[in-house]
């Protein structure tokens, strides 16, 4: 058996095993509801850092964000540099006063605290809607990498391609089966360990998968700088580089070419007999045997590049060549900002994106719902204050590293850009197999799979805990401890399997949904809640006015981007992320709004702000 | 309404952190403004492996950004004791 197969099976054993081992520890507590969904608030040093920073850390810390650096180079160090802020924002602004504030009122989700607050229905239901309508297309997204990691560490099992072939026979046309073979094993191990375990299960593994995502690019760095020769000289090689160009390969039969059928292999690369390079990127194609017929491919063409495993072929003809929006032969372009980008005539990253994301990163964290609901569940302001600290080494240590790992990764394996979603896990196996220990390769492999369990177990615990807590509750506020037990794990269950048969079909702009989901739950979330703990002024009405401001502005942002674009991509106004826009007008709405409106509520507002 | 001790205190830390940031989103932004938008056609400019805008303008600024998180965790988040409703009750 594949050996990268085994160390990755084993690591998802002790996941099993660590969940199993909270489920029973929820179990024996008086309170299911407030074990199951909070943990019993005693989350000490190591779990309250990890699964915090592991949650923040999703797949595309480990899919997306490789393939952005591997796209742009060095600029993603610009991009990603407002997480040197993140552990003292997302976790400082609101960690203290969030977890006081829900003890004294002994709220267990973020709709409650609000609603207790205000104390007004409307506020948390508003909430939970947000929260659960968001929340699903994250989870959508999450699931789908989940996926396209299985299919790379099993693709070549014997047992893999059996079963693939045998779920052909149920699939409806148009539906990959081997995608939906490993959607189904992805959604049973995660979906099963968080019914079983809940926020415990979660918990205990986020620690494991964080250690996990931790050596994995601790490894990953040692054996990309030790087989690129140092990092200065993969700069030095990086700058040398120019952006490859589109083109359309037209490879035909020739009187040299062999008799036998041609095949025409993705992941290929060629060199036609003007010493041109190119790579086939996503499709395989076969000139039948006895035929004289031509093939079109889409290409991506290389120059200054010298690839190993060249297949020389003089039957090719390359057309219509189209370079780079920014960076077309502009050398040292990998280097300096704002990066090469194939669309945009701007580059990748203008300075205004970069303030954006500076913005987004850290107070984006700060306001998704699964950071906010940790913040409720340590135990006191030692493990607040030691974990800030852990979070911030954490964090320093992943994302700067990945940026090297990846420009680096970019010198030892160019030709990825058409691909560059795979990026990561191939650059692992590469790495595992050139140091000669393919096993490697699984556990490199376990670190963005744990980082996407880890995203995944929160958001659906979020979701059936909003179900439960802020509509069940309320419906029926004297519920057995019994039936909550039972429609805790029927909930969960259900919310799991419904994100299942959403992501049968996934739509094509995976990434695309991240951004909308996390942009939307924190701009809606964010001032609301800030607010909720920091301004006694704030009435329910600017409360409300807030959220669905923001949810407003929000759609109608992604609205005029897919109309002006054609793509699910929000519109940049004035260059700057949506969730800016979201959280200046959730601001002015709440501020007018309740400025406006009379201060009825002053009573009620005690327990937040008076001893 | 007399504030509690917790929501003053909490409000002082608040005004740190947001201090904090702008210090860093300046450095980080304005640096990089001026020396990573500029070509590098001929000899890159470069600093222990990496371009030099990325040492000065990124790798520093984290560095020092992470011994602010340090200093505020140890000497400026005060340690306050938390209860919940149950317990007040009794």
């Amino acid at each position: 058996m594949n050996p990268a197969l085994v160390s990755f099976g084993l690591y998802v054993l002790a996941v099993f095993a660590l969940a199993w081992i909270a489920g029973k520890s929820s179990s024996k507590s008086k309170s299911f509801v407030n074990e199951y969904f909070l943990g019993g608030r005693s989350l000490g040093l190591w779990a309250f850092a990890l699964t915090f920073a592991t949650t923040n850390a999703s797949g595309g810390s480990f899919i997306g964000f490789p393939a952005k650096i591997y796209t742009h180079g060095w600029v993603l160090a610009l991009w990603i540099a407002g997480y040197m802020t993140v552990p003292f924002i997302a976790i400082g602004v609101l960690g203290k006063r969030l977890n006081y504030v829900a003890r004294k009122v002994n709220a267990i989700t973020l709709p409650e605290v609000l609603g207790k607050r205000f104390k007004s229905e409307s506020v948390t239901l508003v909430a939970t809607s947000i929260i659960v309508l968001f929340m699903f297309f994250y989870l959508m997204a999450q699931f789908k990498a989940g996926g396209m990691i299985l299919s790379t560490l099993l693709s070549e099992e014997p047992l893999f391609i059996n079963g693939t072939e045998f779920i052909s026979q149920f699939t409806p046309d148009g539906m990959d089966p081997e995608y939906l073979l490993t959607l189904i094993i992805f959604s049973l191990a995660v979906i099963g360990y968080v019914v079983y375990g809940g926020f415990k299960a979660v918990v205990w593994t986020d620690i494991m998968q964080g250690i996990i995502m931790f050596l994995g690019v601790a490894i990953m760095l040692i054996l990309v700088l030790s087989q690129v020769g140092g990092l200065e000289r993969a700069t030095r090689e990086l700058h040398k580089m120019v952006p490859p160009k589109t083109c359309e390969a037209i490879f035909e039969r020739t009187p040299e070419s062999p008799v036998g059928k041609i095949l025409i292999k993705k992941g290929t690369w060629y060199k036609t007999n003007n010493d041109t390079v190119f790579i086939v990127p996503s499709e395989s194609t076969i000139i039948k045997e006895g035929t004289n017929e031509s093939s079109n491919v889409n290409a991506y063409l290389y120059e200054n590049s010298k690839p190993k495993n060249l297949s020389e072929i003089s039957s090719a003809q390359i057309k219509s060549q189209k370079g780079y929006a920014y960076g077309e032969n502009k050398k040292g372009v990998y280097l300096t900002a704002p990066g090469p980008d194939l669309k945009k005539g701007t580059g990748f990253l203008a300075i205004v994106t970069a303030l954006s994301f500076f913005i987004f990163w850290p107070f984006g964290g700060t306001g998704q719902p699964a950071n906010m609901v940790r913040l409720m569940a340590f135990k006191n302001t030692q493990t607040l204050r030691r974990s800030i600290i852990t979070v911030a080494f954490f964090y320093s240590f992943i994302y700067f590293c990945l940026v090297v790992i990846f420009c680096c990764g970019k010198v030892l394996m160019p030709g990825m850009e058409a691909n560059a979603d795979r990026v990561m896990p191939e650059l692992a196996a590469l790495l595992s197999k050139n140091a000669g220990m393919p096993w490697l390769a699984g556990l490199l492999v376990a670190a963005p799979f744990a980082a996407i369990m880890s995203s995944v177990d929160s958001f659906i615990l979020i979701l059936s805990s909003s179900l439960v807590r802020d509509v069940y509750q309320r419906i029926n506020p004297n519920a057995s401890e019994r039936k909550l037990k039972s429609l805790s794990y029927m909930i969960t269950l259900g919310v799991g399997i419904l994100a299942v048969f959403a992501m049968m079909n996934p739509p094509q702009y995976l990434q695309d949904l991240i951004i909308f989901a996390s942009g939307g739950l924190a701009g809606c979330l964010l001032m609301p809640m800030a607010l909720c703990l920091y301004w006694p002024r704030m009435t329910p009405k600017g409360a409300i006015a807030g959220m669905l401001g923001a949810l407003i502005i929000h759609l109608g942002l992604t609205i005029i981007g897919f109309k002006m674009t054609g793509n699910f991509e929000p519109y940049d106004l004035l260059d700057l992320n949506p969730f800016i826009w979201d959280v200046i007008g959730s601001a002015i709405l709440i501020v007018s709004v309740s400025l406006l409106g009379k201060n009825s509520h002053q009573g009620h507002t005690d327990p937040f702000f008076v001893d | 309404m007399t504030q509690s001790k917790h929501f003053k205190q909490a409000k002082r830390e608040l005004f740190i952190f947001l201090t904090g940031w702008l210090f860093f989103a300046a450095w980080v932004l304005i640096y990089s403004y001026y020396n990573a938008y500029k070509d590098q056609n001929e000899e890159p400019s470069i600093t222990l492996g990496m371009p030099s805008w990325v040492f000065w303008g990124i790798a520093i600024p984290w560095i020092c950004a992470t011994a602010f998180t340090v200093y505020i965790s140890l000497f400026v988040i005060r340690d306050q004791e938390f209860s919940n409703e149950e317990e007040q009750k009794k």
